[in-house]
């Protein structure tokens, strides 16, 4: 049978993503006993103890009763813990799920919306798959271009996506030039602040974008407890804005897709997850440290700014390197999927798993550049 | 051409030779619709005329044929499509000849005749259980160059944009000036060819040009298939223009194939060229394209996507040349061993295969095994050098398990396994050539 009459055009010429398979299976694939994830940014310390303490201790006839339809207790606990309205946040399975949300309440047939052409995939993909068409600005000096974004705007702009800091390349924009570039939009479009990667910045320069929310009523922002608090496996994050903005987000949303272990869990990342922040941020440290030194001795371009990876210019291609470091037992992020070629991106993790990364490099790069 | 008109028509109709005139008229106005030329539409004519006979013989009146003609600009293509049902399927070999009717005494019937008449020719399997006779035909081109234009020294500043039909034929000139023949492809001898391929999105290509509007590089590339994309180039002008040039030509084209379904970029470099930074040697060839002697080609692969590992079929005698070559790609993979298939096989093995002309190359792969495999390669052998098609390669799927039986035949002909193409069929594909 031919379904092809049934399906819209875009999503016919839409190339599905096939996630990686599991770690059991590539292990075996590769040959390796252990596999070292450096790959998806997650925390090597995993979820605060009080969170984890959640999991432990959830009871399994509580697996039977629907969850918060919207994570009700998540959102007091949020809006306590920013001084802000339970109102003014929505949390979904995880960001990619709010980012559909925010595309759906906006965006209709011919509408468009603006990000970078390096910076995380999802926001292109879900334009893409639901038929809006996606502007990309190239990144200026591995940033996002104020003034390109800006230059793409048209009364059919109803999005534009940044990631702050952004993922791969970890630079920023500072407070400053985000509210510049808030003014400069001047309502016309919604401006997304995807902080992702946000309680990893130290420096007090980063913008907090909750803090801007109620100023600018056209910004809505991004944040996961993917990273950070160490939950990707339970998949969830939230979306925070002004009232009005979140409400209408809301009209386009899925409740009940968050289960009742994460929304507990992430209750108390948020309430008590203070040294697990500091604990984190000091490893990040102590690891990027390494990874600069051991980088520099090796004579490789990188860069290692915000968040918790670092990206290395490699001398062959990234996918070549990605398969000769998984038969090592070491899983990088290649940089081709995001338009970097022959970059990789490695989540940076405890020094002792580091150095055996930096052993494999200088193993596998010296054909290529006398190492 | 008139750019209302659709890319593709077609025609249905039932195998029979009451609807000759009907299928060539076809071909015919489809062709001068499409705005080709006297020479074009003759070969059409012949060639529409050619197949539809032959299917005729061997099909039976009762069973449709579609025939579908495709404008790609610079090419126009007949597609045959029919159900194989109550055919015995010996007769799709390119080597086979059609059953005459008693009192006929007709030499050559079948395939190879239209083949001649095309640029070239193909026969597979389609999804829908059909099977598809393709036949292209160019469109005739000058090969009048536009005046090159001046060398630049060396650029310091330059910015890759997409190429327009325009560029492309200035680009050309400056490829023909510069480069041997056997190191571009064959259609940048004639530059309105070069800017249709462009045209119909069939060939893409990017330009590097310098501050003051001078084109200092370019490179192009094309889909193969579904998951591979082919590159040519990168082309610097003058060619000792720096490395970086060369990088930031074939990053453009990475950077611009990274979100699509290509699974890789293979090139093809001549002996004396370099293989691009960053692509992985998958091996050689002898090719006869451009002399009378044989001269070596590489083949290589850049990868698109981390390799996740996949399971593929393989025969006992493959296994030492499969394991080293994974093991030199750095590639995982499971070989499952297939046995051969005794005697439990059809007689008759049918073979297809894909002619192009401008290449002389000759692709076959297998349609069908049969315990003739030997014998019919032998044949198709013998008939591609009777015509001096030397360069005679054979694709095997090892992602189709039946497809491990021709692997004894094919090495008993003197066919020799050159590389393994990732991901080129159903999964990766053994290239052999003929010795």
């Amino acid at each position: 049978m031919d379904l092809k009459h049934l399906v819209p055009d875009y999503i016919q010429h839409y190339q599905s993503y096939v996630p990686s398979k599991p770690d059991q299976e590539l292990k075996q694939l590769y040959g390796c006993p252990v596999l070292h994830r450096l790959n998806n940014n997650e925390n090597p310390l995993g979820p605060p103890p009080a969170a984890q303490a959640i999991v432990r201790q959830f009871p399994p006839a509580k697996s039977a009763i629907y969850p918060s339809g919207d994570s009700y207790f998540l959102r007091v606990a949020l809006a306590e813990q920013f001084g802000k309205h339970p109102e003014q946040f929505l949390v979904g399975n995880g960001s990619c799920e709010v980012i559909s949300s925010v595309l759906k309440a906006f965006c209709e047939r011919g509408d468009n919306i603006v990000t970078a052409d390096k910076t995380f995939a999802v926001y292109e993909w879900v334009a893409e798959f639901s038929g809006f068409d996606r502007r990309l600005v190239p990144l200026k000096d591995f940033a996002f271009d104020d003034e390109g974004l800006l230059s793409q705007i048209d009364v059919r702009t109803k999005i534009i996506f940044i990631c702050n800091p952004n993922n791969p390349t970890g630079t920023y924009w500072d407070r400053d030039r985000l509210i510049r570039f808030l003014n400069q939009v001047a309502g016309r479009c919604i401006v997304v602040l995807d902080e992702a990667y946000f309680e990893y910045v130290e420096s007090n320069d980063v913008p907090d974008g909750l803090s801007l929310i109620d100023q600018y009523p056209n910004l809505i922002v991004f944040r996961t407890f993917s990273k950070m608090y160490g939950l990707a496996g339970l998949r969830i994050g939230y979306l925070a804005g002004s009232r009005e903005v979140v409400d209408l987000v809301r009209r386009a949303y899925v409740v009940y897709s968050v289960n009742t272990i994460a929304q507990a869990a992430a209750s108390a990342a948020v309430r008590q997850g203070e040294d697990h922040v500091l604990a984190t941020r000091a490893l990040m440290r102590e690891g990027k440290a390494f990874l600069q030194q051991a980088l520099n001795s090796l004579g490789l371009t990188y860069l290692c700014n915000a968040g918790s990876y670092v990206m290395i210019q490699v001398p062959l291609s990234d996918t070549l390197l990605y398969r000769k470091l998984m038969k090592r037992g070491l899983m990088i992020r290649t940089m081709t999927g995001f338009r970097f070629p022959n970059w990789i991106r490695v989540t940076v993790v405890g020094v002792d798993i580091l150095q055996q990364l930096v052993d494999a490099l200088a193993e596998e790069l010296k054909p290529y550049s006398g190492l | 051409m008139h750019k209302t008109l659709p890319s593709e028509i077609s025609l249905s109709l039932s195998g029979d030779l009451a609807f000759l005139p009907l299928a060539v008229s076809f071909a015919e106005n489809a062709g001068q619709a499409y705005g080709f030329g006297e020479t074009e539409l003759y070969s059409l004519r012949l060639c529409a005329e050619e197949v539809f006979t032959f299917l005729c013989r061997v099909l039976g009146t009762a069973e449709p044929v579609e025939i579908r003609a495709r404008n790609g600009v610079y090419r126009l293509t007949l597609r045959f499509l029919f159900k194989p049902r109550s055919l015995d399927l010996r007769v799709l070999n390119i080597t086979a000849k059609a059953p005459l009717d008693k009192g006929q005494d007709l030499d050559e019937l079948g395939l190879f005749v239209a083949a001649r008449m095309v640029d070239q020719l193909k026969l597979s399997s389609e999804a829908d259980g059909r099977t598809c006779l393709s036949l292209a035909i160019d469109r005739v081109y000058c090969e009048k160059t536009k005046p090159c234009p001046d060398l630049i020294s060396i650029a310091a500043n330059w910015q890759i944009h997409p190429a327009n039909a325009g560029e492309i034929q200035s680009f050309a000139a400056l490829v023909k000036a510069h480069y041997s023949v056997v190191h571009y492809p064959g259609f940048l001898n004639f530059p309105g060819k070069a800017a249709d391929l462009v045209a119909s999105g069939d060939i893409k290509a990017a330009m590097a040009v310098t501050d003051s509007g001078a084109i200092c590089g370019g490179i192009l590339w094309t889909w193969l298939s579904d998951k591979m994309i082919e590159l040519f180039g990168p082309f610097q002008f003058p060619n000792t223009q720096p490395p970086a040039l060369a990088g930031a030509l074939i990053d453009h084209l990475v950077e611009a194939s990274a979100k699509t379904a290509a699974v890789g970029i293979i090139c093809r470099k001549e002996a004396d060229q370099e293989i691009p930074a960053g692509f992985d040697l998958l091996g050689h060839t002898l090719c006869h394209a451009h002399r009378r002697t044989s001269a070596t080609q590489s083949l290589a692969i850049r990868l698109l996507r981390e390799d996740e590992g996949t399971a593929v079929c393989c025969h006992p005698s493959l296994e030492t040349f499969l394991r080293k070559e994974y093991d030199r790609l750095v590639l995982p993979r499971v070989l499952r061993m297939i046995p051969c298939p005794g005697s439990g096989s059809p007689e008759h093995s049918v073979l297809a295969c894909e002619i192009q002309k401008d290449r002389h190359v000759v692709m076959l792969t297998g349609l069908c095994y049969g315990r003739d495999a030997t014998i019919n390669l032998r044949e198709h052998v013998s008939l591609f050098a009777d015509q001096n098609l030397q360069t005679i390669l054979f694709g095997l799927d090892l992602g189709v398990s039946w497809q491990s039986a021709f692997v004894p035949d094919l090495i008993e002909t003197g066919f020799v396994p050159r590389m393994v193409i990732p991901y080129a069929g159903r999964s990766d594909m053994v290239m052999f050539q003929k010795q």
